[in-house]
C-alpha cells in the first residue's frame, strides 16, 4: 500500500472537521474517491484529533517538564503523585479558606488561607492524599502533629492546628510573608561570577549568615530539648522573614510523621537528599537522633557560605555515597573571605560520625555567634593537636603509647565540651598521619589465619574507627601507590591504638629492600605433618608476593633503632653492656610487641607464619631449607648450649655468645631463595598468633642454635606472650611487594576487558638496562589510578585529532607510537614504563617521560573494537601517564553493541 | 560557561531584516547557551524537580538580548531559533546520557503534558522527536508548528509572524500535526 499524500489527507481532514455525521461520511467518500489509504489516513486523522494525545491536549502555550528517571517513574510522575490536590479558591477545609497556592513540596501543596473564625490569615499545608497511609500512620502522625504544636520559638513557625477534613489532612501554621534560605542563595548563584563572589566573599556575608544559622540552631535545640527532630532541616525550610530578617525553621517533624508511608517506601525520598545526613542514608529512619539535624544545618551552613552543596551528584545514589564516604571541600577553598574557626565549624558538624559533631544544637548555635563576632572557640584546640604531633613524630615509640593516653585525655577533654563523646565498645582505630592516604584494613581469619579480602575503612585522618578485636594488617597507601604496613593485634575486649606508619618514597623502598628477598606470589602448601618425608596433611595457602630479609635483624641494626628512638634496650645489652663484637650476631631477648616497632621503624613488618614458612621452604614445601637431605653432622647444638636453660642469666648470655653465629653464615644452608638461617642460629617471631591461647601468644618459627633437632622445620614452632622475650628468640622482617588493594574502578573496568586488539611489548629486566631489583621496584611504583571508558565527548575529540592527521587505527604497538610520539623527553635520562593493568606483559616507552600532551583515542569501527580505555597510569608518583586501549568485550558482561 | 554571553540585539536585528547568514551565525550561539543553561539546570535541581524547555528558552533570552526593549518581531525570530535549538539540545542531552550509562539504568528524559496530570502518560523524548521527524518528511510546516509551540512556547500569532503565514494556516497546520503526531505515539506506546 503506497503512501496517501499527507497534504491531501490534511485537507480532507480539516474540511471533514466542520462537518459531522451523513454530511462528514459524504464528504469522505466524495473526496477520497475509493483511495482507500487515503481514507485510511484521514480516519486516522479524525480519530486521533478526538482524543489527541495527552501531551498535545492544551490551550495556547505549552509547558513541558522534562523530568529524569530514577527508578522506573519519572521524577515528574513522583512529584504529581506526592503534590497534594489543587484546591481551589474559596474551598474550605473546616474553618479555613483557601486564597491561593503558595507552593509545593515533597508532601503536600502549600496555600495562604484564611481561619474564619480567627479572621488571621495561616498557611495551610495540605498533605497529599495519600498520607497517613495506614493506622499507625495516621496514629503517628497525630502525636507528633500534637508535640510539634506544642512547640513555641521564635526560630520555630509555630503550627496552630493539625486536623483532617475532606480526607485530607492538613496543618495550620504561622503565615511568613518572605521567601526562603533556597531562594536567596539560587538569587545569589544566578548573579553573574564576579558580582556573586563580590557579594559573597565579605565578612559582612558570612558574618550575617552564621549569626542567621545560629537562630536556627537555637530552633532545634528547643525543639530537641522536648524530643522532637526535625530530621528534613534545609534551605527550603528555612524561612526569611521579610519584615525582620529573622530565619525561622519550618516542617518540623514531618518526616518523622509520615515515615513509614508509601512514598519512602517505594524508594523515592520525600525531599531531597542533599541534607540527608549519613546515618539517615544508612539507617533511613531508625535509631536517629538529634546529631542528625547538626549534620543537615552543617549542609546547609556550606551550601551558604560556598554556593555549592558538600555533597552533589547526577543522581539519589550519588548523592548518597558522598554523603556516606566523602569529605567535602573545605569551605575556604571556595569562599577564603570565611574565617578559620567557621570553616572548622561547619566541617565539625558535617562529621560522617555523630559522635564528632557538635553534640548539642546549642554548641553549634555559640559556636558560630562566637565566630560571627570574630571571639576564639574555647573548644576548638588545634595548636595543641599539632604540637603533640610533632613530638609524635620526633619519639615515634613512645608516642605509641602516650598517644593513647594523650587521645583519652583529649577526648575526656572534648567531652566536656560535648564535642566528641568517647564510646569504648571495642577497638578504636585512629590513623592520624600522612593526610589523605587511604586506609585499608584486612582481618586475619580466626582460627586459619588466612589474610582477608581488604577493606577500605577510610581516608586520613581517620579519627576513631571502630573495629572487633582481632589480628589486622593495616595498610596506608598514597594514590601514586606507595604504602606502609603495619600488623596491629587487638586483643579483647576493648581499646584504642594509633596507627602510626610513615609511607616511605619510591626510593627508600629501594633502600629498605635492598637485603631482602623477593618471594613471588603463588600458592604454596603448609604442613604441621611432614614425617619421614611423607606429606600427611597440608594446607594450601594463597600468598601474594612479598619481601623478606635474608637475614635476621641483628644487634648492630637493633641498636640504630634504639638510637633512633629512645626504645628500651634488650636485656643483654642492659645487664651486660652492648658488646662490639656481637654486632653482626642475631638480636635477642625481644618481645614480639618490640619487634613489631622495630619493624615499623624500619618501613617493614613482621612475616605472618605462612609467609616465614613459604620463604624458608621455597619453592616445594621441602623439609628443610636446603632441601629434603638430611642436616649436616655439625648442626648438632655445641657442647654446653643445654646450659641456656639454666636460671642464671650469666650463663645463658655466655651460650648466646658462643652458640649463635654473626648473619649472614652458613651459606651452604641457605634457602632455596637465599634466606639464612632459617634453621639455625635463633628462633623468630612471626606476626602470627595463636587465637586459642588467652593474652593471643605469638607463633615463633624456626629452631635455636641450642636445641637438638627433633623434626622437620615446619614443626619448629612455639608459641610467645606479648612480653616475653628470651636469649634464643630473635627476628627477621618482611614487606608487602604491592598494596593490597589497586584503583576499585580499574579492577572493575578490568573485569570487562578481557580481550586487548593488539600485542604488547613485553620488556624485562634487561631489556631496560636495570638491575633486577630495580626493575621490580619500578614495577611496583608503577600503579594504574584510572582507568575509564571512552565517552562520547572524548571520541568526538579523537575525531578531531583524527582529522589532524593523526592516525592510530590498530592495536596496542601502533598506540604504542603513537604514544611514543606524543611525550616530551624531560630529559634523556628518564625512562618511561607503562604497564597494561592486569597484564603480566609491558610496555616500553624507552627514553622518555614526563607529561603527557595529549589525550589518544582508539576506536575502529571497521576492526570490530567496540570499546576503548583510557588508562591512566601514575610512574613513580612523579607524573601520569594516559594509555588508551580498546577491547572487545568477551565477557558475559557482553550486550548489545552499539 | 560563567563568561557573559555576548550581546546578540544587533544581530538579532538582522535576522529580523531578513538576514539568512546572521540567522545561521546565530544558531550555534543560541544552542551553546541553551546547552549550558540545562547542563546547569541538570546539575543544580535536585533529582526531584523538572526542567521546563520553555522557562530555559525564556533565560536564554534574557542572558542573550540584554536590550530592554526588543521589537516584538526580534523577539519572536529569538524564539524561532531556540525552538530548534532547545529540541536538539534535549535529544543530544538524552542520547549523550544514554551512551554514558549504556549497560546500566541510565536516566531518561521524558516529557509530559502538565496541563492534565491525571492523564501524564510521559512520552520518551526521543520518539517524539523521531515523530517530528517524520513529519517533516511530510510536511516541513508542520512539524516546524509543532516545533515553535513545544520547545519555545510560541503563541499561535508568533509562530504566524514567523513563518510568514497567516494565523488560521498555523491553526489548521496545528490541528493535522496534533492529529497525525497522536496517532504516531500512541502507536509507539502500544509498540512499545
Amino acid at each position: 500500500m503506497s503512501e496517501p499524500d499527507h497534504d491531501r489527507a490534511g485537507e480532507i481532514f480539516l474540511s471533514a472537521c466542520e462537518l459531522t455525521g451523513d454530511e462528514r461520511a459524504a464528504l469522505l467518500d466524495r473526496a477520497c474517491a475509493g483511495d482507500e489509504a487515503l481514507r485510511a489516513a484521514v480516519d486516522r486523522l479524525l480519530a486521533h484529533d478526538k482524543a489527541p494525545h495527552a501531551l498535545l491536549r492544551s490551550g495556547q502555550v505549552f509547558v513541558l517538564p522534562v523530568a529524569v528517571e530514577t527508578s522506573g517513574r519519572t521524577l515528574l510522575e513522583l512529584r504529581l503523585e506526592s503534590a497534594g490536590p489543587l484546591l481551589p479558591r474559596g474551598a474550605r477545609l473546616d474553618e479555613f479558606e483557601i486564597v491561593h497556592e503558595i507552593g509545593q513540596g515533597g508532601m503536600g501543596v502549600v496555600y495562604r488561607a484564611v481561619d474564619t473564625e480567627l479572621g488571621r490569615e495561616v498557611a495551610l499545608k495540605v498533605l497529599s492524599p495519600r498520607f497517613p497511609g495506614s493506622t499507625a500512620g495516621l496514629e503517628r502522625f497525630q502525636r507528633e502533629a500534637k508535640a510539634v504544636a506544642a512547640l513555641h520559638h521564635p526560630g520555630i513557625i509555630e503550627v496552630y492546628r493539625v486536623g483532617h477534613a475532606m480526607r485530607l489532612h492538613y496543618m495550620a501554621m504561622e503565615l511568613v510573608d518572605g521567601g526562603t534560605l533556597s531562594s536567596a542563595i539560587d538569587d545569589l548563584r544566578l548573579l553573574p561570577e564576579s558580582e556573586r563572589e563580590a557579594k559573597i566573599r565579605t565578612a559582612h556575608y558570612w558574618q550575617g549568615r552564621a549569626r542567621m544559622l545560629a537562630d536556627i540552631a537555637d530552633a532545634l535545640e528547643h525543639a530537641h530539648a522536648r524530643q522532637i527532630i526535625h530530621r528534613d532541616v534545609k534551605p527550603s525550610n528555612i524561612l526569611l522573614e521579610e519584615a525582620s530578617g529573622r530565619a525561622r525553621l519550618a516542617d518540623f517533624g514531618l518526616a518523622k510523621m509520615l515515615e513509614g508511608d508509601d512514598l519512602t517506601e517505594s524508594g523515592g525520598q520525600p525531599g531531597t537528599p542533599y541534607y540527608m545526613s549519613p546515618e539517615q542514608v544508612v539507617r533511613a529512619s531508625t535509631g536517629l537522633d538529634r546529631r542528625t539535624d547538626i549534620f543537615s544545618l552543617g549542609v546547609v551552613l556550606y551550601e551558604v557560605l560556598t554556593l555549592q552543596r558538600p555533597f552533589d551528584g547526577d543522581t539519589n545514589h550519588d548523592v548518597f555515597r558522598k554523603v556516606v564516604s566523602l569529605d567535602p571541600r573545605r569551605v575556604r577553598t571556595i569562599n577564603p573571605a570565611v574565617s578559620g574557626d567557621l570553616e572548622w565549624i561547619v566541617h565539625t558538624a558535617l562529621e560522617k560520625d555523630p559522635a564528632h559533631r557538635f553534640q548539642r544544637a546549642a554548641l553549634l548555635a555559640a559556636a558560630l555567634r562566637l565566630s560571627a563576632a570574630g571571639e576564639p572557640l574555647p573548644f576548638r584546640r588545634p595548636s595543641r593537636a599539632r604540637r603533640a604531633w610533632r613530638w609524635m613524630r620526633r619519639h615515634p615509640v613512645r608516642a605509641a603509647f602516650a598517644l593513647v593516653f594523650l587521645l583519652a585525655t583529649t577526648v575526656v577533654a572534648l567531652g566536656i565540651y560535648g564535642i566528641a563523646r568517647y564510646r569504648a565498645a571495642m577497638w578504636t582505630l585512629v590513623v592520624l598521619e600522612p593526610s589523605g592516604a587511604q586506609v585499608y584494613l584486612q582481618q586475619f581469619d580466626d582460627p586459619t589465619l588466612a589474610l582477608g579480602a581488604p577493606r577500605l575503612i577510610g581516608v586520613v585522618p581517620v579519627r576513631e574507627r571502630r573495629v572487633d578485636p582481632g589480628l589486622y594488617r593495616v595498610t596506608l597507601t598514597q594514590q601514586n601507590g606507595a604504602f606502609a604496613e603495619v600488623t596491629e593485634v587487638l586483643e579483647p575486649p576493648r581499646g584504642v591504638r594509633v596507627v602510626d606508619a610513615p609511607i616511605p618514597s619510591f626510593e627508600e623502598i629501594t633502600e629498605i629492600t635492598e637485603d631482602m628477598v623477593l618471594v613471588p606470589a603463588g600458592e604454596y602448601s603448609f604442613g604441621w605433618s611432614q614425617v619421614k618425608g611423607e606429606l600427611l596433611e597440608a594446607r594450601k595457602i594463597r600468598l601474594d608476593k612479598f619481601y623478606i630479609d635474608a637475614a635476621e635483624v641483628t644487634n648492630a641494626e637493633y641498636l640504630e633503632f634504639v638510637k633512633a628512638t629512645g626504645h628500651s634496650k634488650p636485656l643483654h645489652w642492659e645487664l651486660f653492656e652492648y658488646d662490639e663484637d656481637l654486632a653482626d650476631h642475631p638480636v635477642v631477648n625481644i618481645t614480639p610487641r618490640d619487634a613489631d616497632l622495630y619493624a615499623r621503624w624500619k618501613g617493614k613488618r613482621l612475616p605472618t607464619v605462612f609467609e616465614w614458612e613459604c620463604a624458608a621452604r621455597f619453592p616445594d614445601g621441602r623439609l628443610y631449607p636446603w632441601g629434603n637431605g638430611p642436616p649436616p653432622a655439625d648442626d648438632e647444638p655445641p657442647e654446653g648450649a643445654v646450659h641456656v636453660e639454666a636460671k642464671e642469666l650469666e650463663i645463658r648470655y655466655r651460650a648466646y655468645r658462643t652458640g649463635t653465629r654473626p648473619v649472614p653464615s652458613r651459606p651452604e644452608l641457605r634457602s632455596e631463595l637465599g634466606l639464612y638461617e632459617t634453621f639455625g642460629n635463633v628462633k623468630e617471631i612471626t606476626s602470627s598468633v595463636n587465637f586459642t591461647l588467652g593474652g593471643w601468644p605469638r607463633i615463633i618459627k624456626g629452631r635455636s642454635w641450642d636445641e637438638p633437632i627433633t623434626g622437620h622445620i615446619d614443626l619448629a614452632r612455639t608459641l610467645h606472650t606479648p612480653n616475653k622475650f628470651n636469649m634464643r628468640t630473635g627476628f627477621r622482617c618482611a614487606r608487602s611487594a604491592s598494596a593490597p588493594v589497586g584503583n576499585p574502578e580499574y579492577e572493575s573496568a578490568m573485569t570487562l576487558h578481557v580481550t586487548i586488539q593488539g600485542t604488547f611489548r613485553p620488556i624485562t629486566s634487561e631489556f631496560t638496562g636495570l638491575t633486577a631489583d630495580q626493575f621490580e621496584t619500578v614495577r611496583n611504583a608503577l600503579r594504574c589510578v584510572q582507568t575509564s571508558l571512552i565517552t562520547p565527548e572524548l571520541e568526538a575529540n579523537w575525531q578531531d585529532l583524527q582529522a589532524d592527521g593523526g592516525s592510530i587505527l590498530g592495536g596496542l604497538d601502533s598506540a604504542y607510537d603513537v604514544v611514543r610520539s606524543q611525550l616530551t623527553p624531560p630529559s634523556a635520562d628518564d625512562e618511561l614504563v607503562i604497564t597494561v593493568p592486569g597484564s603480566e606483559e609491558w610496555l616500553d616507552l624507552g627514553q622518555q617521560g614526563h607529561e603527557f600532551a595529549k589525550p589518544l583515542f582508539l576506536k575502529s569501527k571497521q576492526s570490530g573494537i567496540q570499546r576503548a580505555w583510557k588508562i591512566s597510569v601514575d610512574v613513580l608518583g612523579i607524573f601520569q601517564a594516559h594509555l588508551f586501549i580498546t577491547g572487545r568485550i568477551t565477557t558475559d558482561e557482553a550486550g548489545p553493541s552499539p | 560557561m560563567n563568561e557573559r554571553p555576548i550581546d546578540m540585539t544587533p544581530t538579532l536585528s538582522a535576522v529580523s531584516a531578513g538576514d539568512e547568514p546572521a540567522a545561521r551565525r546565530l544558531i550555534p550561539v543560541v544552542y551553546e547557551e541553551l546547552r549550558s543553561l540545562a547542563a546547569a539546570y541538570f546539575r543544580r535541581l535536585p533529582p526531584g524537580q523538572t526542567l521546563e524547555p520553555t522557562a530555559l528558552v525564556h533565560e536564554a533570552f534574557v542572558r542573550l538580548v540584554r536590550q530592554p526593549n526588543v521589537p516584538s518581531e526580534d523577539r519572536a525570530h529569538f524564539f524561532a531559533v531556540a525552538a530548534s535549538a532547545m529540541r536538539g539540545v534535549l535529544v543530544d542531552a538524552i542520547r549523550a546520557k544514554a551512551t554514558a550509562k549504556r549497560g546500566g539504568g541510565y536516566g531518561r528524559l521524558t516529557l509530559s503534558g502538565v496541563e492534565d496530570p491525571a492523564a501524564g502518560e510521559a512520552i520518551d523524548m526521543l520518539v517524539l522527536d523521531d515523530a517530528l521527524e517524520r513529519l517533516a518528511k511530510r510536511s516541513e510546516r508542520q512539524a516546524r508548528v509543532v516545533e515553535l509551540r513545544f520547545f519555545a512556547g510560541m503563541k499561535v500569532s508568533d509562530v504566524a509572524f514567523v513563518l510568514g503565514v497567516s494565523k488560521t494556516t498555523v491553526e489548521q497546520d496545528w490541528r493535522i500535526a496534533r492529529a497525525w503526531l497522536s496517532g504516531e505515539l500512541k502507536d509507539e506506546e502500544t509498540a512499545g
